[in-house]
This record gives C-alpha cells, sequence and structure tokens, in this order.
C-alpha cells in the first residue's frame, strides 16, 4: 500500500555527448517515503537527481513531479522540490541567516515575518548541530561541517514535499548522520518525500523504506524496506551473487615487516591538543579514524608535510642508509618517499583541464627531465600503462581530458600517481570518499599488495566499514590526539566506534590523556 | 522480494568530441578565414604580398608583445604594465646609445632591466594578489616614469628621444626589411622561431607544465612542490622581458623613440589572448591560441582600415568583438555545471 506517488519518471534517457548517463530510467516515488537510489560511480545516479531537480533536461522520456512537469530549478522549487548537492554551494562572506534564506526574497518584497524567520532557524540549526549556531557569524568563519549543515538547513526550511540528498552525507561524521537521520524521520512523518542518492550502504540500509537501484543507466529493480540489505543491494548493483562479507578480504595475510618505518614524537596537532606519539611498521596498513575534527586530519597533512604540526618530530626511515630523517616539508616528504593522495580530488587533487596521463604522469615528471627542464614524456608510457592496469582504469585516450572520466575513475588516477612515484609511504586522506565499491575494492587490493612488497600505508577514512577486513590496525583520534589503537579482532564496528566517541575500554591499549609537551 | 531486473549491456565507452575540445582553436580560425574572404570581397588589393607583409609585420610586434600576457592568463593573471615597458624600452634605448653605449650591450641592458621590472612586478603581484591587477599597472607607471626622468636629464622633454638606429635595428623591424636577400622583414622570422619554440617548450618542460598545473588548480600544485611564487615571478619576469624586446623592435620600425608607442598594447596584447581562447581563468588555453587571436585581431584591423573607417569606429568594432568572444570562452564548462 502505498501514499500518492509525487515523481514518477518513466522511460527517461539522457546522454553527454557520447556517453550515455542514463540509458532507460523507471522510477517512483511515494508521499512520506524514504527512498534511496543506489548504484556504482557513473551508474546514472547524480544525473537522474539533477533531471528530477530540473537543472537537466532529460532526452526521452517523461518526468513528474507532484503532478507538474519541471523544467528548471526555479520551477522544481516552486512546487515544493528542494536539491541538497554534493558540493558545500556557501556564500562565504555572508551571514548564517542570509545564506539560510538566499534566494527566498524578492528586491523588494519579502514573504516572511523576519524574527520569525530567525527563530526557525535558529531551532532547526541547533537541532542539526547539535548546539546552537550565531545566525549573525560570517560562513566564512566556520567549520566545513558547520557549512553543510548550513546548506541542509537551507533545503529543509523550505519545507520541502520532496527533498534529495545527493551524496549528502559525504562530508558528515558519524554523529552528525544521527542527526540527519532523525530529521529526515521528521520530515517523512510530516508527509514528505525524501530521496537519498549515496554510496553509503549501512546508512540506507538504516533508513530507506524502499530502494532504486541503477546500473549503467538503467532501473535494474526496486527493493522494498525487508529486502533491503547489503548483500542484496551489492548483487543487484554489481549484477553478480556476491555477498558483502566476500566482497572484502585484503586483511594481511603475513606479518608485517620489522621496524618502524615512520615515528612521530611529542607530535600536537593543536595547540590545546596533548601530544602523542606514532610509529609506522614497515609493510603495514595504519587506519586512521575519528569522529569530524578530531585532530586526524591535521595529524595525516602533517605526516605528509604538507602542513606543520603544532609540535613534535616526524621521522622517516631512509631507504638507502637506514638512517630516520626528520620530515617537516613537503619537499623533504617527497625525498623521504612518502606519497599524499587526497579524497578531495576536485579541490587538491585533478587538474580539470588537463589530460588523464598529464594528470597520472606529472607528480613524476621531474624525475625524468633532460637538460633545460625537458620532459621525457614517451619514457613515461610503459609507467602509464602499467599504472592504468593495475588499478584498472577505464580510459578512452589517455589525451582525454581527466573530466571525461568518473569521480572513481579520477580518483584512481590519482592513487596511479602516487604508485608512479614508487614511494615507502602512502598517506591517504580519506580516497574513498564518494567512489564506487569497484573502485574501492580495486584500492583495498592494490594497497595491501603494496604493503605485501614492504610498503606501508596511513589510511584515514571517515567509514568505519573500510577498515574491516582491511587495515592491520586502526588508530582512533579524539579531542586532537591518538586515543587508541586497535588491531585484531577489534577492528569491528563497535570497538571503533567507541573509542571514536572517547569512551574508555579496558581491553585494549590507553595512552596515557595527562601526558602534554 | 519485490525486485525487477531487467537486461542491460554494458561497456560505456567515453570519447571526448575532438570539436569541442579544440572548440577555440576551430572558431579562431573559423573567424581569421571570414576576416579574409571578407577582405578579398570588399577591399581592393586586400590579397597581395604588400599587404600580407604588413599584415605579418604588425602582427610579429603583437604576437611577441602578447607572449607574456599569454604566461600570465594561464595563471589567471594579467600583466598590465606591457605598454609601459614597451614605451620605455622605446625611449631607454635610444637615450643609452644617446649616452654612448654600443646598440648591442644598451639592448642587453634595456632586456635586463625589463626582465627585472617584470620578476618585481610578478613577486608583488604574487604576494599581494587580490590586488595583482593595480600592482601590475603601478609598477609599470613607476617603470616607465623612472625611465622619463633619466631621459629628460638634460633636455626639455623625456617623453620622445630622437638617436640614430642602427641600421641593423632597422632593416630587422622595416617593412621593407629584407631576410637574408629575401623581402621579408626578419621580425616576421623571428616571431615564427619563438611560438614554435614556445608552444614546444610549453607542453614538454616541466616549467611550461607548471604553469598549465598551477592554473588549473593552485591547491592540486602546490602538493606536487611546486612553488606558485616562483612560476609567478619568472612569468612575469619573461613578460617584462617580451615587453622590452617589443619596444626596441619598434624602435626599429618608427626610427625614433617615444613613450607612448606601447599604449595600444595594453588591450591588444589581452584581446588577443581572450580571442585566441585562453581563459582568463587559467589553466587551458596557450600561446598557439594567441597566435592565432594576434592574427585575427590585425586581419581585422586592416579590413577595417581597408574600408576606411575611422580611428573610433575601428575601436569600436574591434571593442565589440570582445564580447561574444568573452561570452563564448570564458564562461568555462566547470563553472557552468556547478548549479
Amino acid at each position: 500500500m502505498h501514499n500518492e506517488s509525487t515523481i514518477r519518471m518513466v522511460d527517461v534517457a539522457k546522454s553527454f555527448g557520447e556517453t550515455k548517463a542514463l540509458r532507460k530510467c523507471d522510477f517512483e516515488a511515494y508521499a512520506g517515503e524514504v527512498h534511496a537510489i543506489v548504484g556504482e560511480n557513473g551508474s546514472g545516479k547524480s544525473t537522474m537527481a539533477k533531471i528530477m531537480s530540473g537543472v537537466l533536461h532529460p532526452d526521452a522520456g517523461k518526468v513528474t513531479i507532484l503532478g507538474e512537469q519541471i523544467t528548471s530549478p526555479v520551477d522544481a522549487k516552486r512546487v515544493g522540490l528542494a536539491t541538497i548537492f554534493q558540493e558545500v554551494l556557501v556564500a562565504e562572506e555572508a551571514s548564517v541567516f542570509d545564506n539560510l534564506f538566499v534566494g527566498r526574497d524578492g528586491i523588494f518584497c519579502s514573504e516572511g515575518n523576519t524574527d520569525d524567520r530567525w527563530r526557525e532557524a535558529e531551532t532547526i540549526l541547533a537541532r542539526l548541530v547539535g548546539k546552537p549556531v550565531d545566525l549573525n557569524e560570517v560562513v566564512g568563519r566556520l567549520p566545513l561541517s558547520i557549512k553543510q549543515w548550513i546548506v541542509i538547513a537551507r533545503a529543509i526550511l523550505r519545507r520541502p514535499k520532496v527533498l534529495i540528498l545527493d551524496e549528502s552525507s559525504a562530508a558528515l561524521d558519524l554523529d552528525s548522520t544521527i542527526r540527519l537521520h532523525e530529521e529526515i524521520d521528521r520530515m517523512r512523518a510530516s508527509g514528505a518525500t525524501i530521496l537519498i542518492v549515496t554510496h553509503r550502504i549501512a546508512e540506507l540500509v538504516r533508513i530507506a523504506d524502499r530502494a532504486t537501484i541503477l546500473r549503467d543507466g538503467v532501473t535494474v529493480g526496486v527493493l522494498e524496506k525487508h529486502d533491503i540489505t547489503e548483500a542484496n543491494l551489492l548483487a543487484m548493483m554489481t549484477h553478480s551473487d556476491r555477498r558483502a562479507s566476500e566482497a572484502k578480504d585484503y586483511a594481511s595475510k603475513g606479518g608485517a615487516g620489522a621496524g618502524a618505518i615512520l615515528t612521530a614524537r611529542n607530535l600536537a596537532t593543536h595547540r590545546t591538543a596533548a601530544v602523542f606519539d606514532f610509529d609506522l611498521p614497515q609493510g603495514a596498513i595504519v587506519g586512521v579514524a575519528g569522529l569530524d575534527g578530531q585532530g586526524q586530519d591535521a595529524f595525516v597533512r602533517a605526516v605528509a608535510g604538507i602542513a606543520q604540526p603544532f609540535g613534535g618530530d616526524v621521522q622517516v626511515r631512509c631507504a638507502d642508509t637506514g638512517k630516520m630523517t626528520s620530515v617537516g616539508t613537503l619537499d623533504e616528504a617527497a625525498r623521504a618517499g612518502i606519497s599524499y593522495v587526497s579524497g578531495d580530488r576536485k579541490r587538491e587533487g585533478i587538474f580539470p583541464q588537463q589530460s588523464i596521463f598529464e594528470n597520472l604522469a606529472i607528480g613524476v615528471y621531474r624525475k625524468n627531465m633532460g637538460p633545460l627542464g625537458v620532459i621525457r614524456k614517451p619514457s613515461l608510457k610503459p609507467m602509464f600503462k602499467r599504472e592504468v592496469d593495475r588499478l584498472r582504469i577505464k580510459i578512452g585516450s589517455p589525451s582525454n581530458k581527466i573530466t571525461s572520466l568518473s569521480g572513481g575513475n579520477q580518483q584512481k588516477v590519482l592513487i596511479g600517481r602516487a604508485f608512479a612515484n614508487d614511494p615507502q609511504v602512502i598517506v591517504l586522506n580519506d580516497p574513498a570518499r564518494g567512489v564506487d565499491l569497484g573502485t574501492k575494492r580495486d584500492l583495498y587490493r592494490e594497497l595491501r599488495i603494496f604493503a605485501d612488497k614492504g610498503g606501508s600505508v596511513i589510511y584515514l577514512s571517515s567509514e568505519i566499514e573500510e577498515f574491516i577486513g582491511f587495515a592491520d590496525r586502526v588508530d582512533v583520534f579524539f579531542a586532537g590526539r591518538l586515543f587508541r589503537s586497535l588491531s585484531g579482532g577489534d577492528i569491528a564496528e563497535e570497538p571503533i566506534l567507541a573509542a571514536m566517541f572517547g569512551q574508555s575500554r579496558n581491553t585494549s591499549v590507553e595512552f596515557d590523556l595527562e601526558r602534554t609537551a | 522480494m519485490v525486485s525487477t531486473v531487467m537486461k542491460t549491456d554494458t561497456g560505456v565507452t567515453m570519447r571526448s568530441n575532438p570539436l569541442r575540445t579544440y572548440k577555440g582553436i576551430s572558431i579562431g580560425f573559423g573567424l581569421l578565414a571570414c576576416l579574409l574572404v571578407l577582405g578579398a570581397l570588399l577591399v581592393p588589393g586586400f590579397v597581395s604580398s604588400q599587404n600580407a607583409r604588413s599584415i605579418l609585420l604588425l602582427a610579429a610586434f603583437l604576437g611577441l608583445a602578447s607572449i607574456g600576457q599569454t604566461l600570465c592568463a594561464l595563471v589567471g593573471a594579467l600583466d598590465l604594465s606591457t605598454p609601459y615597458i614597451i614605451g620605455g624600452a622605446n625611449i631607454l634605448l635610444p637615450s643609452l646609445m644617446v649616452a654612448g653605449l654600443p646598440a648591442p650591450l644598451a639592448m642587453l641592458l634595456v632586456l635586463l632591466l625589463g626582465a627585472l621590472v617584470g620578476a618585481t612586478n610578478g613577486a608583488l603581484s604574487f604576494k599581494l594578489q587580490g590586488q595583482a591587477l593595480i600592482m601590475s599597472l603601478g609598477v609599470g607607471f613607476a617603470a616607465v616614469g623612472a625611465v622619463q626622468i633619466y631621459t629628460s636629464l638634460g633636455s626639455q622633454f623625456g617623453g620622445t628621444v630622437f638617436a640614430p638606429v642602427p641600421e641593423w635595428l632597422r632593416n630587422i623591424s622595416a617593412f621593407n626589411g629584407k631576410f637574408f636577400g629575401v623581402p621579408i622583414p626578419p621580425v616576421i622570422i623571428i616571431w615564427a622561431v619563438v611560438a614554435i619554440a614556445l608552444g614546444w617548450l610549453m607542453h614538454n618542460t616541466w616549467f611550461g607544465r607548471s604553469i598549465y598545473a598551477i592554473g588549473g588548480s593552485r591547491t592540486a600544485a602546490a602538493r606536487l612542490g611546486i612553488s606558485e611564487f616562483k612560476v609567478w615571478t619568472v612569468i612575469h619576469s619573461v613578460s617584462g622581458a617580451m615587453s622590452a624586446i617589443t619596444g626596441m623592435l619598434l624602435l626599429g620600425f618608427s626610427g625614433g623613440g617615444f613613450v607612448g608607442v606601447g599604449d595600444p598594447y595594453l588591450f591588444t596584447t589581452v584581446a588577443a589572448v581572450v580571442i585566441g581562447g585562453t581563459s582568463l581563468l587559467g589553466g587551458a588555453g596557450g600561446y598557439g591560441a594567441t597566435v592565432l587571436g594576434v592574427l585575427v585581431l590585425t586581419v581585422l584591423t586592416s579590413l577595417l582600415v581597408g574600408l576606411g573607417l575611422s580611428f573610433p569606429a575601428q575601436q569600436a568594432v574591434v571593442g565589440l568583438l570582445i564580447v561574444p568572444m568573452v561570452a563564448i570562452y570564458a564562461r568555462s564548462p566547470h563553472i557552468r555545471n556547478q548549479i
């Protein structure tokens, strides 16, 4: 039994040049349900969300939203549809309040009373963020997590009949995700339709009432609540009967090599944070976890030489001499054989106007230069082919622009760039953010092979599931410092989660909380 | 389990559309061809070796002056000091020769000063990035002012300087100049060689690739250890040196130093870059595109002159050409796709 239908798509197709993003997409959602749209990267999820929001127009097929045909984003807003996109779109120099109500008023007319708006905004934002936010504050001075909340609150304040969340929780930590889910529950109860486009399977298993699965631009099925399980979703997305538990088996088979390849002593991630030590054994994959803003990000950046820590010393074992040398700058880190891969590929990874080849090989250009800085490009072709093959990057011609690739394949190119440097240590900062399962599997496999050959890996992730069956050790950060190291059977959802929330537990190694610099 | 499974054929092929990739270039070529056809139809004597030579000669000066502007545009900067350095070099060179310096030495000195002013400009522009535009304007003003203070020492007016220009310099830039006996002004050959070399270097050297990297993504470039400060300083320095060279070559063309000789180049260098299709936001385009832009601009001017348009009318037409060009190029797709 369903309520009235709010969104209906019939036989929708959409192409970008020769790329068919959607081939034959059918979709229906009802009032008062949370409906997930699931699929691997490049399966057409985002295109679908953009068509519903009126941003894109379908080449064929029919789209009806709340009984009307939508032709533009303004039109979509008019009928009561709000979309929260993956990008955090805020006006940095305007106040929180102005950001929340941007686009609501005309130049000379206003539809609402400012005092009422203010109260309403304060209530909702406080509920979402978990603490009150000053609406007069300039958005640019707020942390990313709050900016993300502002974008979400902006949509909710419109009281939409249909809300589309396009990977909107990608930047949220676990605690925040729970609050978002509460808000979604509240909206569902009031009869709204909520569409969630996400890669986070665990998340949608928890909250979705129904799920539509896309593969290569075609709707391959719709699952009802009781059928939404990881195994079912995976099977339909990849069209194989591989179960979720079998999907990942990249745990270490042998022991880690002898000795630490990288050590950090008396490290401080923040001016007021307590100091801690860190050791990276050779041949190990060490996971780094923590709730949003607990110092884990500053830690991996410090280790990679990108940002200076507030205190302490990072040392890396020199490949030739075996001596430990200090690493403080990007140059020193590069010389010591540390490669860094960012999950924020749009901002600090790719060069959007350049070719796939350039994007992969640019990291080794300097090592392959002749007189006058002339790069020996032909000599890099075998390297390029090797990385493309090993990471199974799906490319057309190497001279095509990087932006012709899907997000997952772009990320693979960046990982190839890191591998091309032949590093001792690879530091990955949430590399799987917004990439599909296939890419994740390829990534885990290659990192394990790298570790088995003696390389070492530091892997920061915001998704706990990533570590399970993959990391040899998980270092959980809390309050700006390394809080607890978990290994063996403790690498499971519950112990990691407990450590992330700073809960004490006797069974694992505790660090001395009181030690300071 | 309610699931409707449909058959799908996988294997999505991705190929970028070549016409789209070379959109800038194809529009440039199309525009150039149109202008040439129009000229041939409307202006008697438009298709002649005389006219071709004069177009190429003027294009060569503009082309050399646009090198710096192209490099700056590729990292998202603009060098507004170009006209002042051209003017400064144009009067400093004869002034130094009058003072008794041998021509080659005087030219070397002017070149180095141009590069130095450019480097200062680059360093300051980078450090004060929000104000980069006014910074390059200020540095150019200061430079040309300083030069005029020097040239006016012991004379009434420093803006015009007369000196015997060496015959070989005159030959390089003059309309009737000869290149090893062939009646082509050597500056055209110099421009062609420099253009080809620059195009190759930009694609095959670390320096060239760093410029594109910074223009494409500053943060990603920083992660690779590319120093933005160094690149800004060097390209502005190249820009200053090329402006100085243009100024000196223009001396050979006109025969006498005049400080205002560079003035048209403020608009035309930027316009050549934009018409060629190099994005002023950085990262996309190149000198090959600028060469096309230079030719379009020069042929257009020649056509307008041939049609008998007055200078104000020429200005209006050239100015209006910029509007559709910016509309076509400067709205880069990644900006349009953000919402």
